[in-house]
């Protein structure tokens, strides 16, 4: 139960702050890691024993506003074909109606279960199953608020073709957002599909780059507030844009991406999203 | 073309002797799947830098294979391999190297070889076919090939000598498929040329290859035994011997607990040696 200032903080929340928050947990989306998309999750778990670290940067301009978070995640490999991953985002700087803020995000746990793969030579199929909680860590009284208050469950499916040429992903994961005193945050669709290309097949310790296109088709349905649905939120948009991942060598990894909206249907009146951009490096032992 | 190949084969056995030299590295190919880019792969070479005989390691990640420098003092061990493989996420198809072991006969007639270290590998040892269907243009020829190779193999069994088999080992032991070894050449294990000396033991009861091998890997693998020798048509053993005094009685005791029966064990005179 929240405390009783916290309840009529979320029902004094103005509107445009309610789209504020949706911006926020749509930046703060799950990474990719290794050639995995820049802008989704694929079906990569790292190695038995492995630990992997990234810090990614992320920059979104929602038409008047803009946020630029940093995310911490560590990576481990439990066996295999399950791997834990806890992500912290760092909000560096938050701007909306005029004000600005900074400080921890909602941080997020989440595993992945690879059911299924099938090795050939120089590919592989997998399909893997991923399970995650993201617990309300920012703070939703900030203003502008630096988290959404809500406990959300992602899970979702995500099927991947590697090889030393091309790349193809298919994920769908299905974020559900739990109820936050009166507020009633709208779940969340993503359907995100990827191709890359290797243009050099280089051997083992050369420069690898692989370029990708990546497309993200994103459903929010409409959040609630005292349980009256609120009309100027939710909606549907799809992103396309170019990501390019680069591995000077076997450990580490270069990873940016830009995105466009390529169609928006949101509901009511809010602000359209401009682009959103992202640079992360990963390094892996 | 393939008599000639068999023949050629045959001369190489015959002319070839290897000696064992500890602290030698050799060569192993792994065969891997899955291999797609070198960020991945780097947790396959993590999991191979942790095996105990690992001395090197080359990538050739767009033919799908690791070449892997392996010292010959520590076993060249494929489960453990297989499962370094598998726990970095790929699929190990097979490894060519060089397996030393001495050959047996399974039930049905088949041929093994089974290695020294560890003891419970065991490479079922795939022989050419008695016959190749050769396709042509216009009718089916068959050609008969003979076997040299078995029959060299065949004779093995009988002297229980150590052989050193270069070829690909293939099938996958997580799924109880005999691990298929194709040769691709095989040689005799010789004597060292200098060692503290030879012990020879006549014992009884030991009856066939099985029980060849498992004098062989008794001793072996032991520190102050440099290469051994067992014969179970000729009821003999030989031990060759880095001090030049070893201790008989514990090398019969040895002998002993592996279920035969000791009549003589004795220190062959050099004399001896040079008459032989």
């Amino acid at each position: 139960m929240l405390s009783g200032t916290r309840q009529s903080v979320i029902r004094d929340l103005p509107l445009p702050l309610l789209w504020a928050i949706t911006l926020l947990t749509m930046v703060i989306s799950t990474k990719g890691w290794a050639h995995e998309p820049v802008f989704s999750m694929g079906p990569e778990t790292i190695w038995q024993g492995g630990v992997g670290i990234e810090t990614e940067f992320e920059f979104a301009d929602e038409g008047g506003e803009e946020l630029s978070v940093l995310h911490y995640e560590i990576l481990y490999g439990l066996t295999k074909d399950l791997s834990l991953t806890l992500e912290v985002p760092q909000i560096l700087d938050r701007q909306a109606e005029g004000e600005t803020g900074d400080g921890l995000g909602d941080v997020e746990v989440r595993a992945k279960y690879q059911f299924f793969k099938k090795d050939m030579l120089n590919a592989q199929h997998k399909i893997t199953g991923i399970f995650g909680i993201k617990v309300p860590t920012g703070d939703d009284e900030a203003d502008p608020p630096l988290g959404t208050g809500t406990t959300e469950f992602p899970f979702g499916l995500s099927y991947g073709y590697e090889s030393r040429t091309w790349y193809h992903f298919l994920t769908t994961l299905y974020r559900l957002r739990t109820e936050s005193g009166n507020s009633d945050p709208g779940d969340r669709l993503f359907i995100n599909g990827a191709v890359g290309y290797r243009p050099v097949q280089g051997e083992y310790t050369d420069p690898d780059v692989v370029f990708f296109l990546e497309m993200n088709a994103e459903f929010e349905f409409k959040d609630e507030l005292r349980g009256t649905r609120l009309p100027n939120t939710g909606g549907n948009t799809i992103w396309l844009g170019p990501t390019t991942l680069v591995s000077p060598n076997p450990q580490w990894m270069f990873k940016t991406g830009i995105q466009f909206p390529i169609y928006e249907n949101l509901n009511g009146h809010q602000e359209h999203s401009e682009f959103r951009a992202s640079f992360g490096i990963e390094h892996h032992f | 073309m393939i008599n000639r190949r068999y023949y050629a084969l045959l001369a190489f056995v015959m002319l070839t002797t290897v000696s064992m030299v500890h602290g030698h590295v050799q060569q192993v190919t792994l065969r891997v799947d899955g291999l797609a880019c070198p960020f991945c792969a780097f947790g396959l070479e993590k999991k191979i830098k942790k095996l105990p005989g690992y001395d090197s390691l080359h990538f050739l990640i767009n033919e799908g294979k690791v070449i892997v420098g392996w010292r010959d003092d520590q076993p060249l061990d494929l489960k453990e391999i297989d499962k370094a493989v598998d726990k970095a996420g790929f699929t190990l198809r097979g490894v060519t190297g060089t397996f030393i072991g001495t050959i047996s006969r399974g039930n049905k007639g088949e041929l093994y070889l089974d290695l020294i270290e560890p003891v419970e590998q065991r490479l079922h040892l795939d022989m050419p076919k008695d016959k190749r269907r050769i396709k042509t243009k216009k009718t089916d020829q068959i050609q008969s090939t003979p076997q040299p190779l078995r029959e060299r193999l065949e004779g093995l069994l009988t002297q229980g000598n150590l052989v050193e088999i270069t070829g690909k080992v293939e099938g996958h032991s997580k799924n109880k498929v005999l691990l298929n070894l194709s040769i691709n050449s095989l040689a005799i294990v010789s004597p060292p040329e200098e060692f503290g000396c030879k012990v020879i033991s006549r014992v009884e009861n030991l009856v066939c290859s099985r029980c060849v091998t498992r004098v062989v890997r008794t001793f072996m693998p032991l520190e102050d035994v440099l290469h051994i020798q067992a014969d179970h048509l000729e009821d003999e053993i030989q031990i060759w011997t880095q001090s030049e005094k070893p201790n008989l009685m514990r090398l019969r005791d040895r002998i002993e607990l592996l279920g035969f029966k000791v009549e003589q064990i004795r220190v062959q005179k050099e004399k001896e040696d040079q008459k032989k």
